[in-house]
């Protein structure tokens, strides 16, 4: 497996549940060995548990990975002085990484009394003390508020900005749409995609979404009509409007002519963009994973 | 092996141990309580010089040296399980994340945990010979030596737990159970020597028995220095098998945890 993230890129690790998004970051952080072969990064190998290779790479866990009886600041001292830096550094880097999160004003503070959403901003400064080159974020969002996950994604955005090389896991398509440049596609430990979403968008067999409202909602009747037209695969109607799920948007003309000939032609139409969501089911299917 | 990492992880030791109250009670104020309950129990420093109460404060002597070895070992559980709940929480990522190795972890647990034991062995001496009339009377010396070498085996045990145990609650649960035996076994409420043959031989397989025969050289007035140095040393090769066997088991990589 192998794939490229340049330094000021975000790429997206998008995978159902126990795709191996997890572990490829173990992997790629040394929390988990490897069963066979090496782990590369930068032309290096990850070797050893004391490698060198780890202080150029920030690990984000899932987990709230923090020490809740101590405070923030006792925290980054911990954790910052495992990467050997001298206490002078380390007390500027502290500073640094506080103000970023937007902490400073809590750093003596217990985390045991912190809401999730400086909790999740906590465990990102833990892993950017040491400044790292590679951010390895794995659902660094999970569980917070809109409000905090939006505040986390203009930081890793502000990071990439600032030239780091940010591999974010996740399994929220809006985040990933919203943030990343590339998006890798995970499926049972495999790459099944790898490129731009806009490369993607265009390769990907994805179902084309007509949305189209109505002054009054459309009779049984007409619903069929459309719904036995060529190239329609489903179609939803809620009061007045009606999504029409289309095999290609070359069928569009066709059912939309059809509609604008009846007696209740449509108001607006529009269609819907491939969303990264469409473009993952497709590639992974939609069974259940465990 | 890199300093600054093994001072952070010992300094974070310290600083979680300090904050949790229950640990804190558990070994300081609940072993001084008991002993002051005994204290009263025995009748101690009533100023009575007869054979009756050198007798009784012999025995209080050996009980007062039981309830430190007994505290110390429900310390090393806290220790080891300790270990544990960082695994269960997920911290261990972010530790090996670190360039920081097994043996630096493991270093590190093991240093904090014989530093809380040394203190805690100063707290209780010092209180007994203050508040409950524990005289040192065989080696001061001896005494030194049984508390540095107990104080490395308890932590060394605390890290075999850690290695041992799949969970924490299992952890806690087996070791309990395994401290009772070994304070029962090794002599602590009752000397050893009033065991029969069988157990006794039985006993030499178990720590705490060298532990308290130690601490009992140690304070009884026909005790000395040379009597203290075998107990030592037997508590030494303890000490050096429980670490070898922590190292060679525990499990870093987290693939292969349970």
């Amino acid at each position: 497996m192998s794939f490229s993230v340049e330094r000021g890129q975000i790429v997206g690790l998008l995978g159902p549940n126990g795709a191996g998004k997890s572990t490829i970051l173990g992997m790629l952080s040394g929390v988990v060995r490897p069963t066979n072969g090496t782990v590369q990064i930068a032309g290096h190998t990850l070797a050893g548990d004391a490698s060198p290779l780890k202080k150029r790479i920030g690990f984000v866990p899932q987990e709230l990975a923090l020490y809740d009886e101590l405070s923030s600041i006792e925290n980054l001292r911990i954790f910052g002085g495992l990467y050997s830096m001298p206490t002078s550094a380390l007390y500027a880097s502290i500073a640094r990484v506080l103000d970023l999160v937007k902490l400073s004003d809590r750093a003596h503070d217990r985390v045991k009394g912190f809401s999730g959403g400086m909790k999740r901003r906590l465990n990102l400064a833990v892993s950017l003390l040491h400044d790292p080159e590679i951010l390895l974020l794995d659902e660094a969002t999970a569980g917070v508020d809109p409000q905090s996950c939006w505040a986390l994604i203009e930081l890793f955005r502000q990071l990439a900005s600032e030239g780091k090389a940010i591999v974010f896991s996740t399994h929220h398509m809006a985040e990933a749409e919203s943030l990343c440049d590339h998006v890798v596609i995970l499926d049972r430990g495999q790459i099944v995609a790898r490129d731009t979403l806009r490369n993607l968008r265009g390769k990907a067999n994805a179902p084309i979404v007509l949305r189209v409202d109505f002054h009054a909602p459309p009779d049984t009747e007409m619903i069929e009509q459309i719904r036995d037209r060529p190239g329609v695969i489903d179609l939803r109607a809620n009061g007045g409007h009606v999504l029409i799920e289309l095999e290609r948007l070359s069928h569009a003309p066709g059912i939309l002519e059809h509609l604008f000939k009846g007696d209740n032609p449509p108001t607006h139409f529009e269609s819907e963009q491939v969303r990264l969501e469409s473009i993952f089911r497709t590639l992974t299917g939609s069974t259940l994973r465990d | 092996m890199s300093i600054r990492p093994l001072y952070s992880l010992i300094r974070k030791d310290l600083a979680v141990f300090l904050t949790d109250r229950r640990a804190v009670i558990l070994s300081f104020a609940a072993p001084l309580l008991l002993a002051g309950f005994f204290s009263f129990a025995f009748g101690v420093s009533d100023g009575d010089v007869g054979p009756a109460a050198r007798l009784r404060d012999a025995m209080f002597a050996h009980v007062f040296a039981g309830l430190a070895v007994q505290f110390l070992l429900f310390s090393s559980i806290e220790s080891g399980v300790g270990l544990l709940l960082e695994r269960q929480k997920g911290l261990w990522r972010r530790l090996q994340a670190a360039p920081i190795s097994k043996f630096t972890l493991l270093s590190a647990r093991a240093i904090s945990s014989g530093l809380i034991a040394l203190v805690m062995l100063t707290v209780l001496i010092n209180a007994g010979i203050t508040f409950f009339g524990i005289e040192v009377k065989g080696s001061i010396g001896g005494l030194l030596l049984i508390s540095l070498i107990y104080a490395t085996t308890t932590s060394s045990l605390g890290l075999l737990i850690a290695a041992l145990g799949k969970t924490p609650q299992a952890a806690r649960s087996l070791s309990v159970l395994g401290v009772l035996i070994m304070v029962m076994l090794g002599g602590a409420w009752m000397p050893a020597s009033g065991f029969p043959g069988w157990l006794q031989t039985v006993s030499a397989l178990i720590p705490t028995r060298w532990a308290i025969e130690g601490f009992d050289s140690a304070l009884s007035p026909t005790g000395s220095f040379s009597e203290v140095l075998p107990h030592a040393a037997r508590l030494a090769m303890f000490t050096v098998a429980f670490a070898a066997l922590a190292v060679w088991r525990f499990r870093w990589d987290e693939s292969n945890a349970a």
